[in-house]
């Protein structure tokens, strides 16, 4: 297992430097001139060319690139061209707000879409199927950003409970993360009702039953944890994507994280900032994908035996 | 041991209570969901609870739309970070509300008799925020530091150097002279910084930064907020306002439901002008306007392309209707602008009339042109709805004349590489902005031949004899009425050769609580807080 495990995070190290190769090259490729578009539209083009210099923008494409992976080895990942401040220490101080929503949001996700899809399930065709799934649909549909603002106009303008904007206290997160959950709720919602519609078909649930136990006991004992693994995949994919950090969701709630951080980034042309905090949305990426793997061991039983055989 | 009955009675148990909490959780999101599509206008009764900022009447929260990039003035362009400089820095010299000049860190100036320099009395006295006096050694060293950025030139491009006559005075040595100076010397990028505290480390000053203004930074929330509190030993008294918090909120809904609810005083509602009867409506808040400082064009292409044509820049002249341009573009939000400066300049020849509109004229010069069945053109425009909207309403009033424009959306940065400093384009939708409220700034960088070919920001490439002939006097004289005079000429040469199409100027706005004294909508986006107070 800990081979396994080392040999995925091994993996990692060449899919994160080809992120950054293919952000550089884009990001090389596409025109704007970040000095020009942080000096404004009225600098000497001196200045602009002074800035380039010292910025290193006038070397080759293969020095610049060379240079960058040498320093990002030694932990240097460079300064924003924005506000020259280190990326690193930019990124740290984003991405705790992002990281409160992100398992906020999972969170709220699992403990609401997981029991209604089992209820579904068991209780297919009935009114809270249909009930469920409706609702499932209509958060699948709707854009974060405007269920964001209309849980502000509600929640904030309306009943005057929770706070619209910033991470003052836990009761900033609560919208921002429920805005997000919505979605994933919905897509863990319908997972988990057709894996449990197909689990509670098989012939050992019906042994289960035939033994005596209630069909609630044998719904959550014996379907409901091999039901799990593809939920669980789910949930990690969903985790990652959060994790990556929301653009629109922490425009609305005035939330900075780590897509805000990455959009100014592009705006700008600053590419140490947009390659670092892309490289390390990938990263958390990884390994939180990974840990859904070693997860599945702990779940089933089969799983775990191909590694101990392994 | 238990059997399979009583392990069935405790999951029973847990399903009763799961599918409890469930329903009440689906019932709420859905009855919410509900309310929302019923909900009409809301009215603020009771500030929402979670965001106390301290005392409601010490304190001003508002609104900012990008986070700031640094606090360092001579180390940005940005205004958005300038406006959070004009509370914390002050500079030699001050604009009133009223728009005039008037002496803030200098007691006293005076100009040599050429006017290419200008000997200042500093003010005594003056403490920076970290309780050190102001002297003239930092004086000088603020403004040079200024002249040697890359960041101010707009301001300093006509400065020379700064030189300390003695204790009490400095002197600023201008390239030439120049009429705007003091104007320039208004800016937060000729802020007077202490010198022993920027030369430390600069990098740390950009972001525990030290001024003389009448604001001290608090806190800072990267990308989040900022936190600003008054300082006591303000030269001016310190400010009624004691606490200031800047909550960066890109959306502009999100925003506009923040100040209904109480948790923002004061913010810059959208600029396209969405929120403003909502606002207006609200019994609550007041809807601040102003001019723009600057004006909304039609550039061309003077160097390359169809438009080095004068019969085709004269018919597209000809062609534009303002009024129903400022209806489509802006909704009707914008002042018509037929003189090719920006209107709030007090040089600015009011009364000055543009070609007159006129369709068969301009279809008549289509086909002078050469182009009896018409031509088609690209529009290349900045990706954002102040320029891509009234691009289209242009698209739809040239074609009655037979010119087919195709509008291509460039996103800002792409755009200034392309079109702004490449030259590659024929006709854009831009507009010439100033930060000294003078027609200097929206004139010679824009038409004097000097900043044409890539030097400058003469990106339409005019050269006209006669034009950079009246923008150098008019720039270098110290009569007023004479500077006047020659903007007139350079308004009719413009007009005469078409060289652009002047077309409106935009409403600045700012919306705040009624209780809040002192708001105005400022063209120049300074935002001075001394002003405010409950």
């Amino acid at each position: 297992m800990l081979r396994y495990v080392v040999k995925r995070l091994l993996l990692m190290i060449p899919v994160i430097v080809g992120i950054s190769f293919i952000l550089f090259v884009i990001m090389d490729l596409t025109p704007g001139d970040p000095a020009r578009s942080l000096l404004g539209e009225y600098a000497r083009q001196e200045d602009v060319d002074a800035l380039r210099e010292e910025w290193g923008l006038n070397d080759p494409f293969a020095v610049r690139y060379g240079r960058y992976l040498a320093s990002a080895i030694r932990g240097d990942f460079g300064k924003s061209y924005r506000t020259n401040i280190p990326v690193v220490q930019e990124i740290i101080s984003r991405y705790p707000a992002t990281m409160k929503v992100a398992t906020l949001a999972i969170l709220f996700a699992m403990a609401i879409g997981i029991p209604v899809g089992i209820i579904s399930a068991v209780k297919q065709y009935s009114l809270v199927d249909f009930g469920s799934m409706a609702t499932a649909l209509l958060f699948t549909s709707v854009p974060p950003f405007w269920l964001g603002l209309m849980l502000i106009l509600i929640f904030s303008l309306m009943l005057r409970l929770l706070p619209s904007v910033g991470t003052d206290s836990w009761k900033s997160f609560i919208m921002p993360a429920a805005a997000l959950a919505a979605a994933q709720m919905a897509t863990m919602t319908r997972m988990t009702r057709s894996t449990m519609l197909e689990v509670i078909r098989q012939d050992y649930i019906r042994t289960a039953k035939a033994k005596g136990a209630s069909q609630r006991y044998v719904v959550l004992k014996h379907a409901l944890r091999n039901a799990l693994l593809p939920v669980v995949t789910v949930v990690g994919i969903g985790f990652g994507n959060l994790l990556g950090g929301s653009l629109i969701i922490e425009n609305v709630f005035g939330i900075s994280g780590l897509g805000t951080l990455m959009v100014n980034a592009v705006k700008s042309k600053d590419s140490p900032m947009l390659i670092a905090s892309v490289m390390f949305a990938a990263l958390v990426g990884g390994l939180v994908n990974l840990a859904v793997d070693v997860l599945y061991t702990y779940i089933d039983p089969r799983v775990r035996s191909q590694y101990v055989k392994g | 041991m238990t059997g399979p009955r009583q392990q069935d009675s405790k999951f029973r148990e847990r399903v009763k209570s799961m599918k409890r909490l469930t329903s009440l959780v689906a019932a709420l999101l859905i009855m919410s969901l509900f309310l929302a599509a019923c909900s009409g206008g809301a009215t603020p009764e009771t500030p929402p609870t979670g965001l106390e900022e301290g005392p409601k009447k010490d304190t001003i929260v508002e609104r900012a739309v990008a986070d700031q990039q640094t606090f360092d003035p001579f180390g940005t362009a940005d205004i958005n970070d300038q406006r959070i400089h004009y509370q914390i820095f002050d500079s030699l010299m001050r604009q009133e509300p009223d728009g005039s000049l008037v002496p803030a860190l200098c007691t006293d100036y005076k100009f040599n008799e050429t006017g290419d320099e200008i000997t200042f009395t500093i003010r005594e006295g003056v403490k920076f925020h970290n309780g050190d006096v102001m002297t003239a050694d930092d004086v000088v060293f603020s403004l040079n530091t200024a002249i040697a950025s890359g960041f101010t030139s707009k301001v300093t491009s006509t400065m020379d150097r700064a030189e300390k006559v003695d204790d009490k005075t400095v002197k600023l040595i201008l390239k030439y002279p120049f009429a705007p100076i003091l104007g320039c010397l208004v800016s937060s990028s000729c802020a007077i910084v202490p010198q022993k505290v920027y030369e430390a480390d600069k990098d740390a000053f950009g972001r525990n930064p030290v001024g003389a203004g009448p604001y001290m930074l608090k806190e800072v929330k990267p990308g989040e907020k900022i936190v600003l509190e008054a300082f006591s030993d303000y030269y001016r008294g310190e400010a009624p306002i004691k606490n200031l918090v800047v909550r960066i909120i890109v959306d502009d809904a999100a925003a506009l439901m923040a100040l209904e609810s109480g948790e923002l005083d004061l913010m810059q509602p959208s600029q396209a002008y969405t929120d403003r009867d909502a606002i207006i409506n609200n019994p609550n808040l007041v809807y601040y306007e102003a001019e723009q400082a600057c004006t909304f064009l039609v550039a061309f292409n003077n160097v390359k392309g169809v438009f080095t044509d004068k019969r085709l820049r004269e018919a597209v002249a000809r062609a534009i209707d303002r009024e129903e341009l400022i209806l489509g573009a802006v909704n009707g939000m914008a002042t018509p602008v037929e003189a090719g400066l920006v209107p709030i300049t007090p040089q600015y020849p009011h009364g000055f009339k543009g070609l007159e509109y006129d369709l068969e004229k301009a279809k008549q010069l289509v086909i002078d042109a050469g182009y009896p069945n018409g031509l088609d053109v690209t529009m290349r425009v900045i990706a954002a709805a102040n320029y891509t909207k009234p691009a289209e309403v242009l698209q739809a009033q040239l074609k009655k004349i037979g010119i087919n424009v195709k509008i291509e959306p460039m996103e800002r940065g792409t755009w200034f590489d392309v079109a702004y400093a490449g030259g590659d384009y024929e006709m854009t939708f831009y507009a010439h902005a100033i930060s000294v409220n003078d027609a200097d700034f929206c004139s010679y960088p824009f038409l004097h031949s000097s900043e044409a070919d890539g030097k400058g920001n003469n990106y339409m490439g005019i050269k006209n004899a006669e034009l950079d002939e009246c923008l150098e006097k008019a720039r270098t004289s110290q009569d007023e009425a004479e500077r006047k005079a020659y903007y007139l000429r350079a308004c009719e040469i413009i007009r005469d050769e078409s060289l652009f199409v002047p077309c409106y100027t935009g409403r600045r706005t700012m919306a705040a609580v009624k209780e809040l004294k002192g708001v105005q909508a400022d063209p120049w986006m300074r935002y001075y807080k001394y002003n405010y107070s409950w």
